[in-house]
């Protein structure tokens, strides 16, 4: 396989797909068939857990770490496959139809490519704190607490949940564990939480990603598991979220328009629910119909929304708790 | 409308209905004689009857079915029409995980609409202990059902479950209406 660097040249910025988690890398074609797509697809399905990162299939002219496109330059047989790292950097030629072993030494490469050119973030609160596998201690400036991961606990001594994930969230970024042996014992550290409790606090509260949205509408969503919301935090919105995520596969966009929220906070669900391994998949989006328009008060949606109303449980943008 | 709370005996059917209805509720406690199921002293033999009242007149009935098994011929036929059900479960049986099993084969077209909110009780366990075993079952029938531990003395959680089956609804007239 030839390796090209690339810096004039570039295609036209296509529109930006979704990048939902760090272990998710995106796929994207330019100028292919929908059989060509499909096969594609089905290659990247069947390669599912034999790469480093999960790779999904975003659709055609979509933004993607690595992105196919015809080379007019070159024969017919020949595509090219460019890494995007912020912008469309590397080109590697490879032949078409792509086959399976193809595509895999192209994906790790890709994973390498990325890895040598993103520059090194610290990954938010909520993402380190879920992949946490071993009793940790953390101490900085006063707030202590230690983590119990196969427990699902946090001891620390703030006896009050909205202060502690307050602190939590203020504290920085660069903040590493301390030795557990320097870790003060029960007695102090006296007040237990659940540690997915507060994950998804902390996910609710951390910025969204949503200048990575654009375009978002091609891929739909779905969560296997409802959130434990007899403890996690719950609303209005995030209870209609949940219910539409764990019945169907629905994109962002869609999520938006049936909670009646904004796109953070549903991008900031998703994200919740990635973290406190409620199953999110994710998939390329299918043409569907468009999501009729409210029905009049007089039918069955007029009386769920008065039973609501009765119960204090309106929802949308002014309602959320 | 109407909303069903179904469960074995002594789940809190009764209680849960009585923390949420707009009237006196309507029930049917006689002296429990079927000690084997449960030892409380009194149980539902016939239904508890609660309503919630809306604006133009409009009423939504609340239904607590007896939960003895022998009175499981009536489950389905109660079942139809409603816009969901609550699934109260007693974490302190021994049977509460066969119990799950027993009415979501009891309930197979709520099931299907996602209509069935679970609640678990009568526990002082953490819920990341009690609910494991119960989540396993419902992903073994892939299933997406909500699932809270909870506490049906206190109004907020019953209405919780409530606003959780109102939320399924909503989801199941979008889908009807594609």
């Amino acid at each position: 396989m030839e390796v090209i660097r690339d810096e004039g040249n570039q295609p036209s910025p296509p529109k930006e797909a979704p990048l939902m988690s760090i272990g998710t890398f995106r796929v994207a074609c330019r100028g292919f068939g929908e059989h060509e797509q499909r096969l594609l697809q089905q290659q990247l399905k069947m390669l599912r857990g034999r790469t480093e990162m999960e790779w999904h299939y975003v659709g055609d002219d979509r933004t993607a770490e690595l992105t196919l496109l015809r080379d007019e330059n070159q024969p017919a047989s020949s595509v090219v496959a460019v890494f995007k790292d912020g912008r469309f950097t590397m080109r590697h030629s490879v032949e078409w139809p792509l086959r399976i072993f193809g595509l895999y030494d192209l994906l790790t490469d890709c994973e390498r490519d990325l890895a040598q050119h993103t520059p090194a973030t610290v990954p938010a609160l909520s993402i380190r704190l879920s992949k946490i596998v071993s009793a940790t201690y953390y101490d900085h400036e006063g707030l202590s607490f230690v983590i119990l991961p196969h427990e699902d606990s946090l001891y620390c001594d703030i006896d009050d949940f909205e202060t502690l994930v307050e602190r939590m969230a203020a504290l920085p970024e660069e903040l590493t564990a301390a030795p557990l042996n320097s870790a003060p014992g029960k007695q102090t550290l006296q007040h237990a939480y659940s540690l997915k409790r507060i994950i998804w606090a902390l996910c609710l509260a951390e910025p969204a990603p949503i200048d990575q949205l654009e375009g978002a509408e091609a891929t739909e969503y779905r969560i296997a598991a409802w959130p434990d919301y007899g403890e996690w935090k719950s609303s209005p919105a995030l209870l209609r979220l949940a219910a539409l995520y764990s019945r169907q596969y629905a994109t962002v966009a869609e999520g938006v328009e049936f909670a009646r929220t904004s796109t953070e906070d549903v991008v900031a669900f998703l994200n919740a629910c990635e973290r406190c391994a409620l199953g999110v998949s994710a998939r390329n989006g299918r043409p569907k119909p468009a999501i009729p328009a409210r029905p009049t008060e007089k039918n069955q949606e007029g009386l769920l929304l008065r039973l609501r109303k009765r119960l204090g449980m309106a929802f949308g943008k002014s309602n959320q708790t | 409308m109407k909303i069903l709370f179904i469960g074995p005996m002594g789940a809190g059917k009764t209680t849960a209905i009585h923390s949420v209805s707009d009237i006196p509720p309507v029930n049917t406690e006689a002296e429990n004689t079927d000690a084997a199921q449960h030892s409380k002293a009194t149980t539902t033999v016939a239904m508890d009857y609660g309503e919630i009242h809306l604006d133009e007149g409009d009423t939504v009935a609340l239904y607590g079915i007896p939960g003895q098994n022998r009175f499981a011929f009536m489950w389905p036929i109660l079942g139809e029409g409603a816009m969901g059900a609550v699934l109260l479960l007693d974490h302190s049986r021994a049977d509460s995980l066969e119990t799950l099993t027993t009415y979501l084969d009891a309930f197979p077209a709520l099931v299907e609409r996602g209509a069935l909110v679970i609640a678990v009780g009568h526990t002082q366990q953490k819920q990341s202990e009690v609910l494991p075993a119960y989540r396993d079952i419902l992903a073994g029938r892939s299933l997406a059902l909500p699932l809270f531990v909870t506490d049906v003395r206190e109004k907020r959680n019953v209405l919780l479950l409530i606003e959780t089956l109102i939320a399924n609804a909503e989801v199941n007239q979008l889908q009807d209406a594609l």
